[in-house]
């Protein structure tokens, strides 16, 4: 077990740098887990907005809408705002809309708010129809029947939520495992992908690799032992990030989902494993592996919608994503729900670690004989004192 | 004066010849705001219909249809809607039965919701004699742009902003003779450390915000991203940031005999979670933040360049300006004052 225990004291040497980045890297992981909140129930409810109101005081048109507004379940606010102060509102997401009523009666509120977002959609399009049954209901004497508006107001569609059979688990605890463990999937993918090369550059360090290979130890014992180190390192640490993104989850899930997200999660860091042995047999420069790691770790999280939902990502990012496991990863994740629905993805993620395996192997071999051939031509025979 | 435009003139050289900083500090901020822009410019031009099944027998079927600038009619029922739903391809289905089925409680299931229930009402008013005006226009439409892309792109900016930390590493790092080779030949050497010191002070706030200027033009002119509408004050903000990144980097490098290579990913770890506090990561963990931490958000300097800097450009807003413009030269002159205490010239037992 020699080569192991120089794989653990090379990782003990490098842990100055090592180790505050792992302490930083769960710290993100956990904040990216708690940034998503959820709700278990399987009752439907509207989404509630923060919204602001702006009126003189006596609109009764204001009156009217800020009353109906709050028998939604809105959160409303009054306050006294111009347009810049209600952008800075929004701005800082106090608020996802603010209306402004203005002091004559007859001119049209506005509503502030993103109109390309479906919140933005949906304030304004309730603003527009809530005040043109306003206006339906207004007597011959100006006034507004506000008992039949009102009536007419709480009529609602009947609304399902939809549970397949055989589902365990809550739709409303999905966003919760999914930004988990998309957090967990990122850092353990950041973690992998700069410490286990820059471990097994240390190994091919002048001196290092002469005696390593002029000592009486066969080939596939060392090679088997580097894998257990660098499999020690992944698996410990996604252990870990498991551990912490259990903070965030353990409250939404029935143990059954979280055994489908453990399995899934499995699939993943074997991947990362994978992954991160390519990098290691494709470059020995120590810049060059941290800028890999970092690019390639967050550029694939940004893709594959690790830190915003999927749906949020363009259609042909997301077909560019679906080359890499960690769309799959997220995907399997989100129908978490049921087994059967998850499968496929763990499947397709357990075909990337063979291909990714097989494709670690090739490149060892190429980049075991460039070395050899390199080292024996010129400095081997008087490393070694021949 | 002459010997400090010859190490200002070295500074910039070594500066353009050294591929690692040239790719940290230029290559890889292209690469990410590409990655960003790519995956999230589509948000921006138009908002995504929803997709949604109308079940043949609908009682609204033909007003449904007609809501095709927010709706993405699919005509299928039954099992084979119920299926899609499912698969996740469309978000409802409206029911012959009248009801609405979905599978979640998101906005997308909220607006379905709130088109299903108008519809009842209208029907509602209709039967009672009332008439709906829908030709007037009951509210005006106040546009504020608060899109993805302008929350993770000014906070990615406000990072890549402070990334003359690397810089500032870099300088102490040539001329503390503790910690490289390099600097203990340097310093048996006549070299003035002060002049070498503010050389590469400025040629690192200079080569950091020129990078900085860049990467605006980029976004404005590939990506029609403009961050440069208040230009004055943004290049002011710049300036500012990049003070302020070079002083952090030369105070965490005098300060401690850590190596470079603790000192750069540090950096760079640091950054990313400051910058994901800030909104780079998506709006909800920045939410979580400004919700749990708000104290880390107000003194989170990359949440201030960034802050101000969509403010400036998006908002057209001067709030906070001066005050975080100011709190970043103060900063970065108190950081800078503070380093040079530490780099003071001193003798060494043995190195």
């Amino acid at each position: 077990m020699t080569v192991l225990k120089t794989y653990m004291k090379l990782l003990v040497k490098n842990g100055v740098s090592v180790l505050p980045l792992f302490v930083i890297f769960m710290v993100l992981s956990v904040l990216i887990g708690q940034g998503f909140g959820s709700d278990t129930t399987q009752v439907f409810q509207a989404t509630k907005m923060d919204v602001a109101i702006s009126s003189p005081s006596n609109n009764s048109q204001a009156d009217d809408f800020a009353a109906w507004l709050e028998s939604q379940g809105h959160n409303v606010t009054y306050r006294s705002l111009t347009k810049a102060e209600a952008r800075e509102e929004i701005f800082l997401e106090r608020i996802q809309a603010a209306y402004l009523f203005s002091d004559t009666a007859t001119d049209a509120p506005v509503v502030l708010t993103d109109q390309k977002s479906g919140a933005g959609y949906y304030a304004a399009t309730m603003a527009e129809s809530f005040f043109r049954f306003r206006d339906a209901y207004r007597l011959d004497d100006g006034s507004i029947d506000r008992s039949s508006l009102f009536e007419t107001l709480a009529l609602e569609m009947e609304v399902k939520i939809d549970v397949p059979e055989g589902v365990d688990g809550s739709a409303g605890g999905i966003n919760s495992v999914v930004s988990s463990m998309s957090g967990a999937a990122y850092v353990i993918l950041a973690i992998s992908l700069s410490v286990l090369p820059l471990i097994n550059e240390a190994f091919t360090r002048p001196g290092v690799f002469e005696r390593s290979i002029t000592a009486p130890y066969k080939v596939s014992k060392r090679v088997f032992e580097m894998y257990l180190g660098s499999g020690i390192v992944v698996f410990g640490a996604a252990a870990i990030l498991f551990g912490f993104s259990l903070i965030t989850i353990h409250r939404h899930v029935t143990a059954g989902q979280l055994g489908r997200v453990a399995v899934n999660y499995l699939a993943f860091v074997l991947c990362a494993l994978a992954i991160s042995n390519i990098v290691a047999n494709l470059t020995r420069n120590r810049a060059a592996i941290s800028a890999i790691s970092t690019v390639f770790s967050l550029g694939l999280s940004f893709i594959s919608g690790a830190f915003v939902p999927q749906e949020l990502v363009s259609e042909s990012v997301l077909k560019i994503s679906k080359a890499f496991p960690m769309f799959y990863f997220i995907r399997a994740n989100r129908n978490s729900l049921a087994w059967e629905d998850m499968v496929p993805d763990i499947l397709s993620q357990i075909a990337f670690f063979a291909v990714y395996v097989l494709i670690a192997i090739v490149l060892q071999r190429f980049a075991g004989r460039a070395r050899k051939t390199m080292k024996t031509a010129t400095s081997l025979s008087s490393d070694i004192g021949v | 004066m002459k010997r400090f435009f010859s190490h200002l003139a070295l500074n910039i050289k070594m500066t353009l010849k050294d591929k690692g900083s040239l790719f940290w500090s230029f290559i890889y901020p292209i690469l990410l705001l590409t990655l960003m822009a790519v995956a999230f410019s589509g948000l921006q031009t138009e908002r995504k219909r929803i997709a949604v099944a109308v079940e043949p027998g609908h009682p609204f079927a033909s007003v449904l249809h007609q809501l095709d600038d927010i709706l993405d009619i699919k005509d299928i029922g039954g099992d084979e809607a119920l299926e899609s739903l499912r698969e996740k391809d469309i978000d409802g289905i409206y029911r012959a039965d009248s009801v609405l089925l979905v599978r979640g409680k998101g906005m997308n299931e909220t607006i379905l919701h709130e088109i299903g229930s108008e519809l009842k009402k209208v029907s509602s008013v209709y039967a009672t004699g009332h008439f709906l005006d829908f030709t007037e226009q009951y509210v005006e439409r106040g546009d504020q742009e608060q899109g993805m892309l302008y929350v993770t792109l000014s906070s990615t900016l406000g990072m890549f902003a402070l990334y003359g930390y690397f810089a500032g590493i870099n300088i102490v790092h040539h001329i503390q003779a503790n910690l490289s080779p390099l600097a203990a030949r340097l310093s048996t050497t006549p070299i003035s450390r002060v002049s070498y010191v503010s050389a590469g002070i400025v040629s690192g706030v200079t080569t950091n915000s020129l990078n900085t200027i860049a990467f605006v033009l980029y976004l404005k002119w590939v990506w029609k991203v403009d961050y440069l509408a208040d230009p004055g004050r943004t290049l002011l903000l710049i300036l500012a940031a990049s003070v302020f990144g070079i002083s952090i980097g030369l105070f965490i490098s005098a300060s401690n005999r850590w190596p470079i290579k603790a000192k750069v990913p540090l950096g760079i770890a640091v950054m990313l979670l400051l910058s994901a506090a800030s909104g780079m990561m998506g709006p909800p963990m920045r939410l979580f933040i400004e919700n749990n931490l708000p104290w880390l958000n107000r003194y989170n300097p990359i949440n201030m360049v960034s802050r101000t800097l969509y403010r400036l450009n998006v908002l057209g807003s001067t709030t906070e300006f001066t005050e975080n413009v100011l709190i970043l030269f103060v900063a970065g002159l108190v950081l800078c004052v503070a380093s040079l205490l530490f780099m003071r010239k001193r003798q060494f037992k043995s190195l």
